[in-house]
């Protein structure tokens, strides 16, 4: 049985796209067959992620249009052998394809591969719905803002009304220090409002910024660093393994953030 | 005067000795929004019904296509709710509900104005109430579950929430100055009953308790539901 998941957030700029390119290569390697849909027709940003643009050929709305099999579309990852791509077009924007057409398209992808990851566009318009039209999963990302918990909590609500079951939660950019100084929302206070089952929780990484201007995953790194190594978990989690997610404080490295535990541990 | 929102949810269902009757509202929405409402309304409907229901819908001036009425007799059918009847006003809808053999009443719309809105029964709803979703009813209302922010109800009685209100809550809204707001935590956006607003003081309560909003000389006040429930019931 393959699994068709939706990432989705509602607001832009979450680490969607991020997160994707990463569970998806890291789900390869962990020896599961993945293809991830860029669903963001107009705006494709997952090939640039996956450092795949210059391969890309032809697109999904190709594909629906019948200008081409759904075999030509698709780009392989050399680096990754069980990762695939299906690309959004550039030239196109969200209206191009219909909810049906989508389904009919994922339906197709479930038969190839065990994951069928799809990168949703931001908004809750035309192009979420075209996103979700073939999900039957959705795994929502958000930071530990206001505003994106806002955003998420109108999607977890459309999601419901939509019958996608289960839908979990990443919360992305978790900054430990900020939300021991009560500057940031922590993950609680996200998880009391979503009211959803948490997936993982992603720590504020300045080696994102680096990958994603490389074009070669984080969870590639030969040293990876702390966000690679939870989207590495999230995957793990994602297929069944019972990982338990880490307090945020530990991803504090370094001695003084461990001596800081230590003596609140202590003193409180 | 206040803005009042726009009357999307109006979904109503009652029962009598025919079945089941669901009402659509009559204002023209989208389809879509129509759709979404409903499914996540009769989610949060605590049956009232048992087995299978015949239900009769009240389909008003909505212009409905075979395909439409199918999506709706199927989400129905996983409610235990099983299409029976189409009352419409559109000829259109009467005769996509005759090809697919629902019984069918089509009548002009001022023949119809019999509705049962008198003493409407309390709506329950058991289920988290998110940003984006509004809540309108013609009575009381009562949720098991979180009112988040970004999320509203309105109604014509009183609101009671047994769970955390943070978002937006009319009581009273056709101008009942004796209507109340309860919840087991009340750190809502705004506070309406009848005409008054209210945006309450300082969130945040370390120790949260069970509270009452209510309207006393034009001004919306906030007490504890201990204290006031026993000054109200004695």
């Amino acid at each position: 049985m393959s699994r068709v998941i939706v990432m989705t957030s509602g607001k832009g700029g979450v680490g969607k796209t991020t997160i994707t390119a990463n569970l998806g290569t890291a789900l390869a390697r962990l020896n599961s067959s993945v293809v991830v849909v860029d669903a963001d027709f107009g705006l494709r940003n997952l090939d640039l992620l996956l450092g795949l643009e210059q391969r890309v050929v032809y697109t999904a709305v190709d594909v629906i249009l019948g200008e081409c099999r759904l075999e030509q579309a698709l780009v392989k990852d050399k680096r990754t052998p069980n990762l695939a791509l299906l690309p959004a077009a550039q030239t196109r924007n969200k209206t191009a394809v219909t909810p049906d057409q989508m389904r009919d398209l994922v339906q197709k992808l479930t038969s190839l591969y065990d994951f069928v990851l799809v990168d949703c566009p931001a908004g809750i318009e035309q192009g979420f719905r075209n996103a979700i039209a073939g999900a039957k999963e959705a795994i929502i990302v958000t930071t530990p803002e206001l505003s994106a918990v806002r955003d998420a909590d109108r999607v977890v609500g459309l999601l419901e009304a939509a019958q996608i079951q289960p839908t979990q939660l990443i919360v992305n950019r978790i900054r430990p220090d900020m939300v021991a100084a009560e500057q940031m929302m922590s993950v609680e206070d996200v998880e009391e409002i979503l009211a959803i089952p948490l997936l993982g929780v992603v720590p504020e990484d300045r080696e994102v910024i680096v990958s994603t201007n490389r074009g070669e995953p984080l969870v590639l790194a030969a040293n990876p660093a702390q966000a690679a190594l939870a989207i590495g978990r999230i995957a793990r989690r994602l297929k069944g393994e019972g990982i338990p997610i880490p307090d945020p404080e530990s991803f504090q490295e370094g001695l003084m953030g461990r001596l800081r535990k230590f003596l609140n541990q202590k003193v409180l | 005067m206040l803005p009042l929102a726009s009357p999307t949810t109006l979904l109503h269902l009652h029962r009598d000795g025919q079945g089941i009757h669901l009402h659509l509202p009559p204002a023209e929405i989208p389809w879509s929004d129509l759709w979404e409402h409903l499914s996540l309304w009769l989610r949060g409907q605590r049956r009232f019904w048992q087995g299978e229901a015949p239900l009769i819908l009240w389909g008003e001036a909505w212009l409905l296509d075979p395909q439409q009425l199918q999506a709706l007799a199927h989400l129905l059918a996983q409610h235990h709710l099983c299409l029976e009847r189409v009352h419409t006003h559109q000829r259109h809808t009467a005769i996509a509900a005759a090809s697919l053999g629902y019984s069918v009443e089509q009548s002009s719309p001022w023949q119809t104005a019999k509705r049962v809105w008198s003493g409407d029964p309390p709506l329950y709803l058991r289920t988290t109430i998110r940003s984006g979703t509004e809540i309108r009813h013609t009575g009381s209302v009562f949720v098991l579950g979180d009112l988040n922010p970004g999320g509203e109800i309105i109604a014509d009685g009183d609101i009671g929430i047994w769970g955390r209100c943070r978002g937006l809550t009319h009581a009273g809204a056709s101008g009942d100055r004796q209507a109340v707001i309860l919840a087991l935590q009340l750190d809502p956006t705004q506070l309406r009953i009848a005409d008054q607003v209210a945006r309450p003081p300082a969130p945040h309560r370390a120790d949260p308790e069970p509270e009452v909003a209510y309207l006393k000389d034009q001004i919306i006040c906030i007490a504890s539901a201990h204290d006031f429930l026993r000054r109200v019931s004695l």
